[in-house]
């Protein structure tokens, strides 16, 4: 059963009602907003692993959002949802830092793998920048031919921390 | 003051001037009037206008009136039918011819063909409306797309509900289907009004057209179709984007060979164009030199008020298929800066000439 915290911003009654039922029943912890300006006041209380934002929506528009959920927290995974015809939002988005674009209307099982892939995906950021820590950590302390061992002993320990899945 | 030259002056207009004296006898045929109208001077001088025209033309009815009332009339878009049967798109005007007593005795057409321009309009009116309808298209997708997801997302939530009773997925697995149609249909009216962002490179327009040939193979031997080749092999390079323009032939050859149910001759045509419009085009850096490439079947051919509609979105003679087929050839023809055209003559068959830009 997978875990972690997800946003779902979508004006769009329906599919927001959808993405919700369908990202709990897969085991995640869910959270649902209709517009730009309550998702931006979601992502300023709480820490969300993956966030589902629709380019258009009342408010705030995805993309304005994207940039400022960037500079807020780097560390989550956004993937923006578009309607729209053309690819340029879609790469536009990417260009900014988004994980990945969904293209309306999908399917709801390619949403849950995209999930899941973009969940690993920051578990590992994590655990990569938590072991650059450590190392630097180590490197700071001096080459005492002893501290080394210790320093690795500790990087296993922090990375392995959060195992990846 | 030297003498002017009237009867070398009406010998050299390119516009066909006809008269004729109070009883309708032609007594005026210049040598354009000859080549536009298809007749000689010599067999149409001293015959009266209703012995070379019906009653009814435009033509006919113009001198009439004006011999009648003494008032010039005019007429921007009429037809005249040549011998051959081909109705041709002119503007005439005509002009009373008072005698020295001042009273009306004769009258005079000047007939100009207006074909070429009425095809460049046609042209032009033909990728105006389907701009606007790949403009409609891009504001619906959003419209449509955002429920349509929420359909297909509850679909599948109602899917998994149901997962122990089997009889069900049939009735979700339609649902699904359907809603993937309905998107696939939005898809493809997106082509018409997306912005295409073209990579032209020089192609071998042959080596083309023999992988769209090669493609056609089965489905071809099938109708019993068999595909012939009149290709220039002194063809330059097109400049072309190659998937696109492979789309265009793939779709025209597939419409010949749907014009053939019991089968006959697809012919595949290359050459430099010597059209009259497309011959050579101005695509911002000069003049370039066009290639026409056609499309030829032997089907049952095109009705006229039919042939007017081919390039509307969603019309479509087809049992299956959207109708969107040719209006997306346009699209795509016109995105080089070329031209699409369409010649169909009943129970011979059908052209389709796509004119498009010379690498060079």
């Amino acid at each position: 059963m997978p875990d972690g915290r997800i946003l779902i911003a979508d004006d769009e009654d329906s599919l927001r009602w959808v993405l919700e039922k369908g990202f709990r029943g897969a085991g995640y912890e869910v959270t649902a907003v209709k517009d730009g300006n309550a998702a931006f006041a979601q992502i300023e209380t709480g820490p969300f692993d993956l966030i589902l934002l629709d380019v258009r929506m009342p408010g705030m528009d995805g993309l304005t959002l994207l940039k400022r959920t960037r500079e807020l927290r780097p560390d989550a995974q956004i993937v923006i949802m578009t309607a729209h015809g053309t690819m340029e939002t879609a790469i536009q988005a990417m260009q900014q830092g988004a994980y990945d674009y969904l293209a309306k209307p999908f399917d709801l099982d390619e949403a849950l793998l995209l999930a899941e892939r973009a969940m690993t995906a920051q578990r590992l950021t994590q655990e990569v920048s938590s072991l650059r820590t450590g190392l630097k950590r180590c490197g700071s302390s001096g080459p005492s031919s002893d501290a080394i061992p210790r320093c690795k002993k500790s990087t296993r320990r922090s990375g392995a921390s959060r195992p990846a899945t | 003051v030297t003498r002017f030259d009237y009867e070398g002056l009406l010998a050299g207009l390119p516009d066909a001037v006809i008269g004729v004296d109070e009883g309708l006898r032609i007594a005026l045929w210049n040598p354009a009037a000859e080549a536009l109208l298809g007749r000689s001077a010599r067999r149409v001088v001293g015959r009266t206008l209703k012995e070379v025209f019906p009653a009814e033309t435009s033509l006919a009815r113009h001198l009439s009136d004006t011999l009648t009332t003494g008032e010039s009339r005019s007429e921007a878009e009429a037809l005249v039918e040549t011998p051959d049967g081909r109705s041709m798109h002119v503007s005439i005007v005509t002009a009373p011819l008072a005698g020295k007593s001042g009273a009306v005795t004769a009258a005079v057409a000047v007939v100009r063909d207006i074909t070429r321009l009425y095809q460049l309009e046609a042209e032009m009116r033909r990728g105006e409306t389907l701009a606007a309808a790949g403009q409609i298209a891009m504001g619906l997708a959003h419209e449509i797309r955002n429920p349509l997801g929420a359909i297909r997302g509850t679909v599948q939530l109602l899917k998994r509900e149901l997962a122990d009773e089997a009889r069900w997925g049939e009735y979700t697995d339609v649902l699904l289907k359907e809603v993937d149609r309905v998107n696939r249909i939005i898809e493809m009216l997106l082509d018409l009004g997306r912005p295409v962002a073209l990579r032209p490179v020089p192609l071998n327009i042959h080596q083309l057209l023999e992988r769209v040939a090669l493609m056609s193979e089965g489905t071809a031997a099938e109708r019993g179709v068999t595909i012939l080749r009149r290709y220039d092999p002194s063809m330059p390079p097109i400049l072309a984007d190659e998937d696109r323009i492979l789309q265009v032939f793939h779709n025209l050859v597939r419409n010949a060979m749907e014009a053939m149910p019991r089968g006959g001759r697809l012919t595949l045509v290359t050459r430099l164009s010597m059209n009259p419009l497309f011959a050579k085009m101005d695509l911002g850096r000069g003049l370039k030199s066009m290639a026409e490439v056609q499309v030829i079947d032997e089907g049952e051919g095109i009705p006229e008020a039919t042939r007017a509609k081919l390039f509307t979105p969603f019309f479509t003679t087809k049992d299956t298929g959207l109708g969107l087929g040719l209006a997306l050839c346009h699209r795509i023809v016109e995105e080089h800066r070329g031209a699409i055209q369409i010649e169909s003559e009943p129970a011979k068959g059908t052209a389709v000439s796509c004119f498009l830009p010379i690498a060079r």
